[in-house]
């Protein structure tokens, strides 16, 4: 398949268009899974809720246990997250929906256009790259993105300074004097990850909402790999345009 | 020129017998992490080697890390400290005092021009010219200036003048700075802690004596030997963290059998320093071993880390909050607005089907 050519299956009733390719939707259910783990076991660090009932230290493990696997799921995390940023490039669907153009006045006029449209509630579909990621849309994964790495960052420093001067240290020493200290640098993982949190509650109700009321097929396309629109749907271009005359 | 009396010479002086100084030197030779081979290079060093004057500048500080130095009350180290620190001039204990002790400093500094050491305890303020502190008539800021000329090193003695420490804190009337941000062409060595504790500072100033060298330090210019590990690593409640009991409260049943104190703010985790190996006074404990967490007083700008029984600081914005309290009022915000906006769009398109399927009965009608 081209990068170009849109895969469209047309049923009876609707048009199903083919947007994720399977790489893309298996590191998206690797990422839940292991963005999970890391919350919980995360928040069991940060504060440990749980108490083995037992009088001495021997054969309990809990903390050790949560740290091991908080560091474990990191690492998965962040191969994952390589790899998908690799994609942006290699992929063969994702690809072609990626544009991040914010040196153009185009990409901020849509995404105010979309913020705009999506607070008074249409839900416009309009061109057919948006069927991956409106503007909107891929503002959000880019910050996304970003936090995720800086999350990534400061959670290898911290891992780092287990061993001052091993492996993690050497790699990501530099974080922490960049963020102004060890306290500090717990601070950010700490408030990075209630962003996280934040993006997950709106993602994950959204995705239902637009697949349980709208139609439009968001929470089986991470399965399916397709979306749906309407029979006989047509793509709007610029829609921002049309508006202002 | 005169000869220097040795080290060894001066302990021997006031009274230190040779199985004393021996034993000394096996004890920081231990400390300083080294292989017990380098025990007679130490031994032979400071029997030969000429003892390199050392003044002490107080500035900006509490004094608590004279009193850490002078009030160790190990009686080889104390003596020896004392004897080790030939202390041409420290105000806190010296008997000169004013027009005579300011002689004393300047004529000895001259003297050594090149070989002394100089111990800095406090930090420097800077603001208006430095008006903040002033001693011997001088601004702190010329005084360092004018005694950092001559000094073969700098030793940085506590948090005040390595990191920053009450005196530097938030919002830092004073402009005051630690000493490493006011002397950048001489070698610098931070001892933080506060107060840092007396063998670590005997221990540094050994291996200057012994190897002629500062001891490797790391990228915040502190001795890897003391600070090269954090507090957490070398616990021994480090058992009980692992196996997830806590101390809940100061008085529980977990403070009473000496559990782990993450829970009650032990900054441990993030802190680099050799209390949980040398530990205080003769080894005899350290505030962790007496039930009270670590509160991370060897780390930068430890006071602006606050609070200080909380293993995470809080966000420093205006009124400081807790990163979980940002956090929750949030992800609790972006739940609300979410919930608002789901609402309101499934009400819009079921208002919508109503009225279309009023329009179709309309049309049925006719
Ligand atoms: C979605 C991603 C992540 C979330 C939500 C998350 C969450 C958290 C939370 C809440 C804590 C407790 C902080 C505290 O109170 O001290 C923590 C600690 C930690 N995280 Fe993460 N984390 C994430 C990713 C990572 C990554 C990628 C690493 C890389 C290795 C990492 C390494 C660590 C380490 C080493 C600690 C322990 C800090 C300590 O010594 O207490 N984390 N994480
Ligand atoms: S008491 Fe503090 S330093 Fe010791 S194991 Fe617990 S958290 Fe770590
Ligand atoms: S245990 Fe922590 S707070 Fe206490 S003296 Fe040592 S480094 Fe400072």
């Amino acid at each position: 398949m081209q990068a170009n050519q849109i895969y469209r299956v047309e049923s009876e009733c609707v048009t199903r268009y083919y947007v994720w390719d399977p790489v893309v939707r298996i590191s998206h259910w690797i990422n839940v899974i292991v963005v999970g783990v890391l919350i919980f076991t995360g928040l069991y660090i940060s504060t440990p809720f749980y108490r083995p009932n037992v009088d001495e230290p021997f054969g309990a493990s809990i903390m050790a246990t949560m740290k091991n696997l908080h560091f474990l799921s990191a690492i998965i995390f962040t191969l994952n997250g390589l790899f998908r940023a690799y994609w942006w490039f290699a992929g063969n669907t994702y690809r072609q929906w990626f544009r991040f153009h914010i040196w153009r006045a185009d990409f901020w006029k849509e995404a105010w256009w979309k913020l705009k449209d999506y607070i008074t509630l249409r839900y416009t579909d309009y061109e057919l790259h948006t069927l991956g990621h409106n503007t909107l849309a891929t503002l959000t994964y880019v910050i996304l993105f970003l936090a995720a790495s800086v999350q990534g960052l400061t959670g290898f420093a911290m891992a780092g300074r287990i061993n001052p001067g091993g492996f993690f240290d050497t790699l990501f020493g530099w974080v922490i004097p960049l963020f102004g200290g060890e306290a500090n640098v717990r601070m950010i993982h700490k408030m990075i990850m209630w962003g996280i949190i934040g993006f997950m509650i709106h993602h994950i109700s959204f995705v239902i909402y637009l697949e349980v009321f709208r139609e439009k097929g968001m929470l089986s396309s991470m399965i399916t790999g397709l979306k749906t629109r309407p029979l006989g749907w047509e793509p709007i271009e610029k829609p921002w345009e049309k508006g202002k005359k | 020129m005169q000869r220097q009396e040795t080290f060894y010479e001066a302990v021997k002086r006031s009274g230190i017998s040779r199985r004393d100084f021996l034993r000394f030197c096996l004890l920081t030779t231990a400390y300083l992490g080294l292989e017990s081979t380098m025990f007679p290079k130490i031994v032979r060093a400071l029997e030969s080697k000429p003892r390199p004057p050392i003044y002490w500048l107080n500035f900006a500080a509490c004094t608590c890390c004279t009193e850490s130095l002078i009030r160790s009350s190990h009686p080889l180290i104390s003596d020896v400290i004392l004897g080790i620190i030939s202390l041409d001039y420290m105000e806190t204990i010296q008997v000169a005092a004013g027009h005579q002790a300011e002689e004393i400093v300047w004529e000895g500094m001259k003297k050594n021009f090149g070989n002394y050491i100089l111990a800095v305890e406090g930090s420097v303020p800077t603001k208006d010219g430095g008006v903040y502190c002033t001693v011997g008539g001088m601004t702190a800021i010329e005084y360092l200036k004018k005694a950092s000329q001559g000094a073969k090193a700098i030793i940085s003695v506590g948090s005040c003048s390595s990191f920053g420490c009450v005196t530097t804190a938030h919002p830092n009337p004073t402009g005051a700075k630690p000493i490493y941000k006011l002397i950048t062409d001489k070698p610098v060595v931070n001892l933080p802690g506060c107060p840092p504790i007396a063998e670590v500072i005997v221990g540094t100033i050994v291996h200057l004596i012994t190897f002629d060298s500062l001891p490797a330090l790391d990228n915040l210019k502190r001795p890897k030997v003391f600070y090269g590990q954090r507090i957490h690593d070398k616990c021994y409640r480090r058992a009980f963290f692992d196996a997830g009991m806590f101390v809940e409260k100061f008085d529980d049943e977990g403070a009473r059998k000496g559990w782990c104190l993450y829970k009650v703010g032990c900054r441990g985790p993030v802190t680099y320093n050799a209390c949980s190996v040398v530990k205080w006074n003769e080894g005899v404990s350290f505030p962790i071993q007496s039930g009270h967490p670590c509160l991370g007083c060897s780390e930068p700008d430890y006071w602006d880390n606050r609070p200080l029984y909380q293993h995470v600081a809080d966000v420093p914005l205006p009124g400081f909050a807790t990163a979980d309290d940002i956090g929750k009022g949030f992800a609790i915000g972006v739940a609300v607005a979410t919930g608002a906006h789901l609402v309101a769009s499934i009400v819009k398109k079921a208002s919508q089907k109503a009225k279309e399927a009023k329009v179709e009965e309309k049309k049925k009608e006719e």
